[in-house]
């Protein structure tokens, strides 16, 4: 049976195929179209995904309820009128010329896509969240909890799976929501909402909780249980003219800080607090939902899912024995968790579990590119390269980075999700004290603040890590083992503690010691492990940087086109492209500017 | 045909929806809505020829 799953209209629009209940392909519509958290119709997505079936669709199955949404929106609009009204009258035009009409919308797409027409089945929001975290992971059974901004009406969700089936216990409903609640902090500091959030996460560390009494006291009635009522006083979010309001520009110390002003400590400590009742919310949640159900494993979902220093404290202090996380916890999962969830609890079908392989195969669904293909881009571009035997490229590789390179790594097929796993990553040593900042200035073109990822040998995450089990998705922060740390003052400015080497390996050891720990195994990603082989076997250290392949404002390349323009736009200093192996300091003046047009960076 | 199969689709939907939540109030809204919709896009699209008249 042939499921494709769906998600869109809002943002992280994404197709998903599955065939007999195995992910054939996935992929966001951002990493064709190129626009960040693409909220279109998946259009290139569901081609893509339709491009890879054994035959024809059987099922269509978005993933949510739209006239169960729009009751909601109604509900509110209705509610808080006559204030709501412009936000309101806004968003209508849409509904009544898209998202009510869905079904017909699906079936025109298919049929442009040259497929036949099949049934448009919905799932609910949460179910999809729930059914992409249980029936992906590796568990027999399992608690599962979903946390997000709002779906249809829930914003929270405690269920239960078991073999082939799943069901959703009890909920919090919108407006109370640990979602909109983080998201508000995130306006509030200046980041874009539903983007900017893992930043909000990322400044944590160089603040304090000075807030955390005023949240708990002012924004939120939290019970022991872990559920919570927002005070809406404090919020602009049902009225749709923003996320905060006045009373809680004047409640945190002044206005919103404006995109392009600099940060300050106030910001680091805001981020800081809402951190910290993020956390807490979490545990009590996890901790009610443990007692609940009797469960020992945990399968989380939803875009709060990927608040990873969240994840990493629910893995140390919380009640679970194992904790998995859909790689793709957003909207974006929405589409894979729709096709599992028709799969399994509307058609009935089986389903086996191991209790140690997932169902997400790396996470290596997107697309991928033939050599020739590769070799047109850079023969495009005038860029001459060496094609390399797989040894020797990782071996080439350990050595540029050993020597301080900072590479593109372009292989196989791309990720699906927001983290870059090895697929589409840009790789660097994790040793020198200047990878952070360099990275950030002038590879990323973003703000210096923000942190990066270690990649590690699963062999030897142990001894680097204080990580209690695998994480093959980057989805748990863990503290750098105390062998590798190294004192640093923690009473500077926060401005100074970004250029203090804490560790080891400071380029991926945050100011709080941690790290959003990536571990590589043999099986999951055998060439990125090859070339972390290669460095440990070089320098004794099997721990590298690994960041998305992009640029400030753009979705990680997709395309072996896209990545010879950001190896050529950036100052990145080889690129891996497949089996092509380019470095810049063998590149002509003219190859390296290859005619390119100067590039922009718009903000993220 | 199309359109009226669309719309065939959309009101059954909206009536087994108002059913099983027991919202029959979104009922006339939804149908107000679309009709305004309508009238909207009806509206502008015969305009240009009303204008030329005068």
């Amino acid at each position: 049976m042939r499921i494709l799953g769906l998600s869109a209209f809002y943002h992280d629009s994404a197709a998903v195929l599955l065939e007999d209940g195995r992910i054939i392909a996935a992929a966001q519509e951002e990493r064709f179209s190129r626009i960040k958290h693409d909220p279109a119709f998946p259009r290139r997505a569901a081609a893509f995904c339709v491009s890879r079936a054994g035959g024809p669709l059987d099922a269509v199955v978005y993933y949510e309820k739209p006239l169960l949404k729009f009751e909601r929106i109604l509900t509110t609009s209705i509610a808080v009128a006559p204030r709501g009204f412009p936000a309101f009258a806004a968003a209508l035009p849409d509904w009544l010329h898209h998202k009510l009409w869905l079904p017909g919308v699906i079936e025109d797409e298919l049929i442009a896509l040259g497929c036949r027409a099949v049934p448009v089945h919905f799932s609910g929001h949460h179910e999809a969240h729930a059914a992409s975290a249980f029936f992906a992971s590796p568990y027999e059974r399992a608690a599962i909890l979903t946390l997000d901004g709002v779906g249809e009406w829930t914003t929270t969700a405690f269920g239960r799976g078991a073999g082939n089936q799943l069901e959703l216990l009890r909920g919090q409903r919108f407006p109370h929501s640990l979602g909109l609640l983080y998201s508000a902090f995130t306006h509030h500091c200046g980041f874009r909402v539903n983007s900017g959030e893992y930043k909000l996460m990322g400044l944590a560390p160089y603040g304090e909780p000075r807030y955390e009494e005023t949240i708990l006291r002012h924004l939120i009635n939290l019970k022991a249980d872990g559920s919570f009522r927002l005070n809406l006083d404090y919020f602009g979010f049902l009225q749709g003219e923003a996320m905060t309001n006045a009373r809680f520009e004047a409640l945190f110390g002044g206005p919103r800080r404006t995109p392009d002003a600099p940060l300050t400590q106030l910001q680091c400590d805001l981020a800081r607090s809402i951190q910290v009742v993020t956390e807490e919310i979490v545990l009590r949640l996890a901790r009610t939902l443990h007692a609940e159900t009797g469960e020992q494993n945990l399968c989380l979902a939803g875009g709060v899912a990927l608040n990873c220093v969240a994840n990493g404290r629910l893995l140390r202090e919380g009640p679970f024995q194992r904790v998995w996380v859909q790689p793709a916890a957003g909207d974006a999962g929405g589409a894979l968790g729709a096709a599992l969830a028709f799969y399994h609890l509307r058609h009935g079908a089986s389903r086996t579990a191991d209790g140690v392989h997932d169902a997400m195969q790396g996470a290596f669904l997107g697309s991928d590119y033939s050599p020739e293909e590769m070799a047109a881009a850079l023969t495009e571009r005038g860029l001459p390269a060496e094609r390399l035997s797989p040894d020797v490229l990782h071996a080439r590789l350990a050595e540029r980075l050993e020597a301080g390179d900072v590479v593109g790594f372009f292989q196989g097929r791309a990720e699906f999700g927001p983290r870059a796993l090895g697929a589409r990553s840009i790789l660097a040593d994790a040793r020198a004290p200047e990878m952070q900042r360099r990275l950030n200035l002038k590879i990323k073109f973003r703000e210096s603040f923000r942190p990066f990822a270690p990649i590690v040998l699963a062999e030897d995450a142990a001894q680097w890590f204080d990580l209690t089990s695998p994480s093959p998705y980057m989805l748990f922060t863990a503290p750098v083992a105390a062998a590798h740390r190294r004192p640093a003052a923690s009473t500077a400015k926060w401005e100074e503690r970004l250029s203090a080497v804490r560790s080891a390996i400071p380029a991926v050891t945050h100011v709080d010691f941690s790290a959003r720990v990536q571990t590589v195994d043999h099986t999951g990603n055998r060439a990125l492990h090859a070339v972390l082989s290669a460095f440990a076997a070089r320098t004794g250290c099997p721990v590298l940087v690994n960041t998305s392949f992009n640029v400030r404002g753009e979705p990680p390349v997709c395309h072996p086109r896209e990545a010879v323009e950001g190896f050529l736009a950036t100052e990145m200093d080889a690129l891996a492209l497949g089996p092509f192996f380019v470095e810049k300091r063998h590149l002509a003046p003219g190859q390296l500017s290859s005619g390119a047009l100067p590039r922009s960076f718009s903000p993220d | 045909m199309r359109a009226l199969r669309n719309l065939g689709r959309l009101l059954r939907e909206l009536w087994a929806f108002a059913r099983e939540h027991k919202a029959w109030w979104i009922i006339p809204v939804v149908v107000i809505l679309l009709a305004a919709a309508l009238l909207l896009v009806g509206v502008s699209s015969i305009s240009p020829f009303i204008y030329s008249l005068f």
